[in-house]
């Protein structure tokens, strides 16, 4: 059970994206530019890096125009943390937001993690929904919410988490579970209080 | 760190679970669940701070044949102990309430419980101050336990330990394992009404070891008889009297055993005998010397009193070889005795059984005896025979044979049986070929035997307050008329199954068998 909290570390990984405002890009092969509307189009794909953060961002089509948005497809991020894809993504810097669909994530502490779509709001919070799983530690969920400046994560929907020989379920469609990290304690806890589930279950209907 | 920290919070949480084994029900519904390899907790609500986690909104714990619930369970991590208030745990024979309860370790204990075999209600229970239950093995022992049937306080017990899979009969010490519990209370009607209590058990220090006999016998006929009998029994020591006063006077029987020693009479029997017998045993040989006072009338009556001392030794080896569904059991024996007054004796013979165990089951064998010289009492005589026995078994099929060189007789009887799920109908042939004039081994004249029984056996009654019905019809083929007729019913209330039963014999079968009805009343605990 615990071990879901590690869905916490790919935040951390996202929160980095905002530093895109400043890059580095470096086509593969031809970079378009339609002076008209300032957007730039990688056909060929190529790299965006992020110097200050280290975070690169590889795809293989890329569409973007700096100060605004993002686009890519057949999109990999690579930070120190983990390597995290996307079929399809789409960054835009007002309001700060990333959105994906067929979101993949990997790294040391947990790997195979997916969901049919994935989005990341200014306010550091992380909505994973559709069909959430990873396979270590064993993870099945509708919607994850991961709150990061608050270290709580509330999954909703029924779900299953198996770590070793132990499986944790929320057998309803109505499940929810709440996570939350102070203290160096973790804490969880299936009756969420009314005030975070209000604040928290609106983010999962943005998806 | 705080990975490791809730690490080391979820595997203690995970390993309290664990040794709950011995608890478990349908947990698997609950909206939250937690499924370990041997047991699943699960409730209306769950809540983990990284010391304690609480289910809540109808707790359970299920596990092997084991289901606990409580409206929470709290694990404090610091000192790893699990506890629930107001625990209900169902076992598949028991079902337990508790004040409260902790786990810690391997170990259950509980306080204030209540126990019971009733399928509903609590009209058979035993109360009791504390359990201790070992969540590996299932034992639980309760201590200081007070048995109540209808509220009615019937005994009180120091320490009881039982298992799971025991019946409370056993756990009492009322039945050995596989019996059904004897009833206590007799009633029935054959020559006479028979109304009384027949090896009522009276409560020890730990199980009902001393049991009590009161009972009327007959009455109403005119050979009524009053019994009042006593037996008790701990490891290596017993002890039981019966008394019975009839018209014609009185009479006794019973015995003593002390390790070696024993005094055992009948005086209807005319046999008195004190003395002792050792056993020895080296593998597969016994060996038993022996030495008694004694008195018999061997053919039952007065006139062939002998009285006397005899002293001797009997020596068995029991060979027994197994290979797969193959087994070989050979027993041969030797018994000598010295008298003061008489030759001596001496017995031998054995028996030798092959058995197939597999699909079907068969056996076969033979047992033989010899004697030399006048056997005069009965505890060292051994009986000449000469027996050829068999039987197989198949799914709806028995069949069983022996014949008696000795006597030149062979009886046996096949069984046929259609089982369904509401029961099974039955017939049995029985028969017994140039038995006529034989005498059986208490005197009595045999006679052939051709007789035909059909039946029905109901399912044993799973529900409550169920009926079921068990009528038997018996046809005499050799007299040709129905030899016997009997109908059983059988009422299951939450703690109970009742019996009331008519049979009646109406052409004796056997020299042991009189014609007469017969009207019974049992009880068992469901």
């Amino acid at each position: 059970m615990q071990r879901v909290l590690l869905l916490l570390v790919p935040l951390a990984l996202f929160s980095l994206a905002s530093r895109f405002a400043g890059f580095e890009v470096r086509p593969r092969g031809s970079s378009e530019l339609d002076v008209g509307t300032g957007i730039y189009t990688l056909p060929n794909g190529g790299t965006i890096t992020d110097n200050k953060s280290g975070l690169v961002l590889e795809a293989r089509y890329i569409q973007y125009k700096e100060g605004e948005f993002i686009r890519a497809q057949g999109a990999t991020l690579r930070s120190k943390e983990g390597d995290f894809s996307a079929s399809s993504l789409e960054y835009l810097q007002k309001p700060d937001t990333l959105r994906l669909n067929g979101v993949r994530f990997s790294s040391k502490e947990i790997r195979g993690l997916s969901a049919q779509q994935g989005l990341l709001l200014k306010e550091d919070v992380l909505v994973l929904k559709g069909e959430v799983r990873s396979s270590e530690p064993y993870l099945e969920a509708a919607t994850v919410v991961v709150d990061t400046p608050k270290n709580q994560a509330l999954v909703l929907g029924a779900f299953a988490f198996r770590d070793g020989g132990t499986t944790l379920r929320g057998n309803r469609p109505d499940s929810t579970l709440l996570l939350s990290f102070a203290e160096g304690r973790v804490r969880a806890s299936t009756r969420v209080p009314a005030e975070i589930l209000n604040r928290l279950r609106p983010y999962a209907d943005r998806l | 760190m705080w990975r490791l920290k809730t690490n080391q919070a979820l595997g203690s949480l995970v390993a309290t679970f664990l040794l709950s084994l011995a608890w478990a029900a349908p947990c698997r519904e609950q909206p939250y669940t937690l499924e370990t390899p041997e047991g699943l907790a699960g409730g209306g609500n769950l809540e983990f701070d990284g010391e304690v986690a609480l289910f809540t909104d109808g707790a359970c714990l299920e596990a092997r044949g084991l289901t606990l619930r409580a409206p929470s369970l709290r694990y404090d991590q610091a000192s790893g102990e699990l506890t629930a208030r107001e625990v209900e745990v169902e076992t598949p024979r028991y079902r337990f309430w508790a004040e409260e309860a902790w786990v810690k370790g391997q170990t259950l204990r509980a306080s204030g419980v209540r126990a019971t075999t009733c399928r509903c209600g609590e009209d058979l229970r035993l109360l009791s101050q504390s359990l201790v239950l070992n969540t590996q093995t299932g034992e639980a022992v309760l201590e200081e336990s007070w048995l109540e049937v209808y509220r009615f306080g019937l005994a009180r017990f120091e320490e009881l330990t039982f298992s799971p899979g025991q019946s409370l009969g056993e756990v009492l010490g009322l039945t050995e394992a596989g019996e059904a519990l004897p009833a206590p209370l007799r009633f029935d009607f054959d020559q006479g009404l028979n109304f009384g209590l027949s090896e009522f058990p009276l409560a020890g220090p730990q199980r009902f070891s001393t049991r009590l006999t009161l009972l009327g016998l007959r009455l109403g006929s005119p050979d009524p008889v009053l019994r009042l009998g006593l037996s008790a029994r701990e490891r290596q020591r017993r002890a039981s009297l019966q008394l019975d006063a009839k018209p014609s006077g009185f009479a006794s029987s019973g015995e003593v055993v002390d390790g070696p020693l024993f005094f055992v009479h009948d005086s209807a029997a005319g046999r008195y005998a004190f003395g002792l017998r050792q056993g020895y045993s080296w593998a597969d040989l016994a060996f038993s010397p022996f030495g008694w006072v004694a008195q018999d009338w061997r053919d039952g009556t007065p006139a062939t009193q002998v009285q006397g001392l005899a002293a001797g030794a009997e020596l068995r080896y029991a060979l027994s070889l197994q290979e797969g569904p193959f087994r070989l059991r050979m027993e041969p024996f030797g018994v000598f005795a010295l008298y003061d007054q008489a030759p001596g004796y001496l017995a031998y013979g054995g028996q030798v059984e092959g058995r197939y165990e597999g699909a079907f089951n068969l056996h076969l064998g033979y047992s033989w005896g010899t004697e030399s010289g006048l056997g005069r009492f009965w505890l060292e005589r051994r009986e000449a025979t000469h027996r050829l026995f068999g039987g197989l078994e198949l799914p709806g099929l028995e069949l069983r044979a022996e014949h008696d060189f000795l006597k030149s007789q062979t009886q046996g009887s096949l069984r046929l049986g259609y089982r369904q799920d509401y029961g099974e109908f039955w017939l049995r042939y029985s028969f017994c070929a140039d038995c006529v004039g034989k005498t059986t081994s208490n005197g009595r004249s045999d006679w052939e035997r051709r007789e035909l029984v059909l039946g029905f056996t109901p399912s044993p009654l799973t529900c409550t307050y169920d009926l079921s019905l068990s009528p038997l019809l018996g046809y005499d083929f050799l007299r040709q008329g129905v030899s016997r007729f009997g109908l059983e019913l059988r009422y299951a209330d939450c703690c109970f199954v009742w019996r009331l039963g008519y049979q009646e014999v109406r052409i004796a079968q056997h020299p042991d068998e009189i014609p007469s009805g017969k009207f019974t009343f049992g009880l068992e605990i469901r």
